[in-house]
C-alpha cells in the first residue's frame, strides 16, 4: 500500500486535524511504517471466515423502558466554553 | 502500627486490620496521602491528588484507600485522560466503578496518570509529563496505566483502578513488578471510563498480589445496566491454601520465540517450574494466529478510536478556542489540532485510515476475520487446558524516550497482551522474577468469566514465591528529578 502526503493530507482531514508541513512528512512516515506492517496480514487467504465484530453473542440487549431521572440542564452545561441559563453556544455554522 | 509499616502492607492484609478495628480508615489515609506527597515529584504518578476525600460508609472495603486512572468518570473531580483537551473537564457523574467502590467503602485518594487517552505503553504520551518507573526513575513505568503500576509499586496506595485495552493494566504491571488483572470483557461495567476501544476496553484493579485484586475486583464486578455489554459476575477471594493440583496449563510455542529476551524467558519458565511443582500439569500448545494479533488489533482499536474520539470538539466540553471570527468546522479543527498529542492523531488516523472507503474490506474487515480466527485458536487450547501461561511484556521497562520515535517497535511490544483483549479472556500480570534488577512478570490467561480461577492460580503461586512482595529500594524515588 503507497502511503504518500497527499493521501496522509485526506486522511487528516477525514480526522479532523490539521498537521503542519512538518508534521505531514513525519505522519507520513510512521503511518507508511504502521500501515505496511498491517499489510502482513495480506498473506492470509480468510475471505471465507465471518468478521468477527463482538466475543459476546448478545443480540439487541435492552433494558426495560423505565423512566428515570437524566443529568439536569445545569450540570450539562457546566463544562461548555459558551453558553447561555438553557443552551451551549456553537461558533456560527454558516458564513 | 506506624505510618512506613502501614503503605507496606498490602490492600488484603489491610482490609483485614480495617475490619478487625486493629486500625482506623483515617490512620490508613493519612499514611498513603504521606505516602504521595513524598513519592509523587518521583514517579509523577498522579494528576490530581483528592486530599480529605473521606465517605463514611461502611461496606466489604470500608476505608481501603485507592486511586483510580485519570480515564474513569469522578463526579466534581478533574478527570482528563492526560490530554491537553480534556485539561479543564470536570464529570458531572461518576463511573458505576467509582460507585461500587464508594458504595463498598473505599476511598478515593487520587487521580492517576497515564499515556493520553491510553494510547502508548510507556505513559510518556500523557500531557502532564511521563511517569516514572519506582524501581529506576530513569526508566518507563510502562503504559498505559503506569500511574496505576507506579502509584502501588511505590506503596502511594494498596490499590488502583487501571484499563486495559491492549495490555494498559497488564505490562505496567509486569514493569514495575506488581499484580494486575484484566477481567473478562464484560465483567466489570465501562459506564463512566473514556471510551478507547469500546470492543476491547475493560477496567481492572493493580496491587501487589492477587488477594488483593480480587477483594478489589470483587466490589466492581457485575452486571451494570448503563453497559448493555457488562455480564453477571462474581469474584471469590482466594481462599488460604488455595491449590492448582491437577490444574492443566498450556505454554504456547509462538509466545517464546526469538522476540522474547532471554531474562523474560528465564523467569516465566522459572514460574511454570514452580507451578508445576504446585502440581500443575503443563504442556507444550500452537496458538499460530498469535503471530497476526498485533497487525489485527492495531487496526481494530485504531479504528474504534477514531470513531470514539470524533466526539471531542471542544464545544459542549474540553478545551476550546474562543475566537468568534471562526466558523465551526475551523474551530473543532483547531481545538483537535491543537488539543491532542502526536500518539493520538497517529491513531485516529490509522484507524480513519482502516475505515475509509476502498481500505475498509482490506483492512478493517480482515482484521475482524483474524480476531474470529484467534478467538477459535484460544477456544481451542481452552477445551483442553485451565490456563494458559506467557510472558506479560518481551522485555523489561524501558528507558525514558527510548521508545516514542518508533511507533511500530513500541506497537509490537504488546504482542502478548493484545490478543487476549481481542479474544474477550480474562488475564492477571504477576511478578515472576528480576532482570537486570528490574521485574518481569508472567501472564496467566482463563477462559471467559473464570476470573476467580486465575486469581486462585495466581494466588497459589504467589503463597509458595516472594517475587510480588519485592520492593524498589527506597533511595530510587528519593532521587531529584
Amino acid at each position: 500500500m503507497e502511503i504518500n502526503r497527499e493521501l496522509t493530507a485526506h486522511i487528516a482531514a477525514l480526522s479532523g486535524i490539521r498537521l503542519a508541513e512538518a508534521e505531514l512528512d513525519q505522519m507520513t512516515r510512521d503511518l507508511r511504517s504502521v500501515i505496511g506492517y498491517m499489510d502482513t496480514l495480506e498473506a492470509l487467504d480468510i475471505a471465507s471466515v465471518a468478521p468477527m465484530s463482538h466475543v459476546q453473542e448478545r443480540v439487541n440487549y435492552t433494558r426495560e423502558d423505565a423512566v428515570r431521572p437524566s443529568i439536569p440542564r445545569g450540570d450539562v452545561l457546566v463544562n461548555a466554553a459558551r453558553k447561555t441559563d438553557e443552551y451551549v453556544v456553537t461558533p456560527k455554522t454558516f458564513g | 502500627m506506624n505510618k512506613a509499616s502501614l503503605t507496606e502492607l498490602t490492600a488484603f492484609e489491610l482490609h483485614g486490620l480495617l475490619k478487625n478495628g486493629d486500625i482506623s480508615a483515617d490512620e490508613v489515609s493519612a499514611a498513603f496521602l504521606s505516602e504521595i506527597k513524598n513519592k509523587q515529584t518521583a514517579t509523577n504518578a498522579f494528576i490530581t491528588v483528592c486530599e480529605g476525600a473521606a465517605d463514611a460508609v461502611n461496606g466489604t472495603l470500608a476505608g481501603l484507600p485507592y486511586a483510580a486512572k485519570d480515564n474513569i468518570s469522578t463526579k466534581g473531580i478533574r478527570t482528563t485522560c492526560a490530554s491537553r483537551i480534556l485539561s479543564d473537564y470536570v464529570p458531572v457523574y461518576d463511573a458505576t466503578v467509582i460507585e461500587n467502590l464508594r458504595g463498598s467503602g473505599a476511598r478515593l485518594l487520587g487521580k492517576l496518570n497515564m499515556d493520553e487517552f491510553a494510547m502508548g505503553s510507556t505513559s510518556e504520551t500523557s500531557y502532564f509529563g511521563a511517569v516514572r518507573n519506582p524501581w529506576d526513575v530513569g526508566r518507563s513505568a510502562g503504559g498505559s496505566s503506569g500511574g496505576a503500576a507506579a502509584a502501588v509499586a511505590a506503596g502511594m496506595v494498596p490499590f488502583a483502578l487501571g484499563s486495559d485495552t491492549g495490555g494498559s493494566i497488564r505490562q505496567p504491571s509486569s514493569f514495575c513488578g506488581v499484580t494486575g488483572i484484566k477481567p473478562t470483557y464484560g465483567a466489570v461495567s465501562r459506564y463512566g471510563l473514556i471510551a478507547y476501544g469500546s470492543s476491547l476496553d475493560q477496567i481492572g484493579p493493580v496491587a501487589r498480589d492477587a488477594r488483593s485484586c480480587a477483594l478489589a475486583l470483587s466490589a466492581m464486578a457485575g452486571e451494570d445496566l448503563r453497559d448493555g455489554t457488562s455480564e453477571k459476575c462474581e469474584i471469590t477471594v482466594p481462599a488460604e491454601g488455595v491449590s492448582i493440583k491437577g490444574k492443566r496449563i498450556a505454554l504456547p510455542k509462538e509466545a517464546f520465540a526469538d522476540a522474547l529476551s532471554a531474562g523474560v524467558r528465564e523467569c516465566v519458565l522459572g514460574a511454570v517450574k514452580t507451578l508445576e511443582g504446585l502440581g500443575a500439569v503443563v504442556e507444550w500448545v500452537r496458538l499460530p494466529m498469535l503471530e497476526y494479533a498485533v497487525a489485527a488489533y492495531y487496526i481494530i482499536a485504531s479504528a474504534e478510536a477514531a470513531s470514539n474520539l470524533s466526539r471531542y470538539d471542544g464545544i459542549r466540553y474540553g478545551v476550546s478556542v474562543l475566537d468568534k471570527s471562526l466558523n465551526l468546522d475551523e474551530v473543532i479543527v483547531r481545538n483537535r489540532s491543537e488539543g491532542f498529542g502526536r500518539e493520538v492523531k497517529r491513531r485516529l488516523m490509522l484507524g480513519n485510515f482502516a475505515l475509509s472507503a476502498g481500505y475498509y474490506d482490506a483492512y478493517y474487515n480482515k482484521a475482524l476475520r483474524v480476531k474470529a480466527l484467534l478467538a477459535q485458536d484460544f477456544a481451542r487450547v481452552f477445551a483442553d487446558f485451565d490456563f494458559i501461561i506467557m510472558p506479560t511484556a518481551p522485555g523489561a521497562a524501558p528507558k525514558l524516550g527510548e521508545s516514542l520515535d518508533d511507533p511500530l517497535a513500541m506497537y509490537l511490544s504488546d504482542a502478548y497482551t493484545v490478543p487476549i483483549n481481542l479474544a474477550g479472556l480474562p488475564a492477571l500480570s504477576m511478578p515472576c522474577g528480576l532482570m537486570d534488577g528490574m521485574p518481569v512478570g508472567a501472564q496467566l490467561i482463563g477462559k471467559r468469566f473464570a476470573d476467580s480461577d486465575i486469581l486462585a492460580a495466581a494466588a497459589a503461586y504467589q503463597d509458595a514465591t516472594d517475587f510480588h512482595m519485592k520492593k524498589p529500594s527506597a533511595g530510587a524515588t528519593e532521587v531529584n528529578v
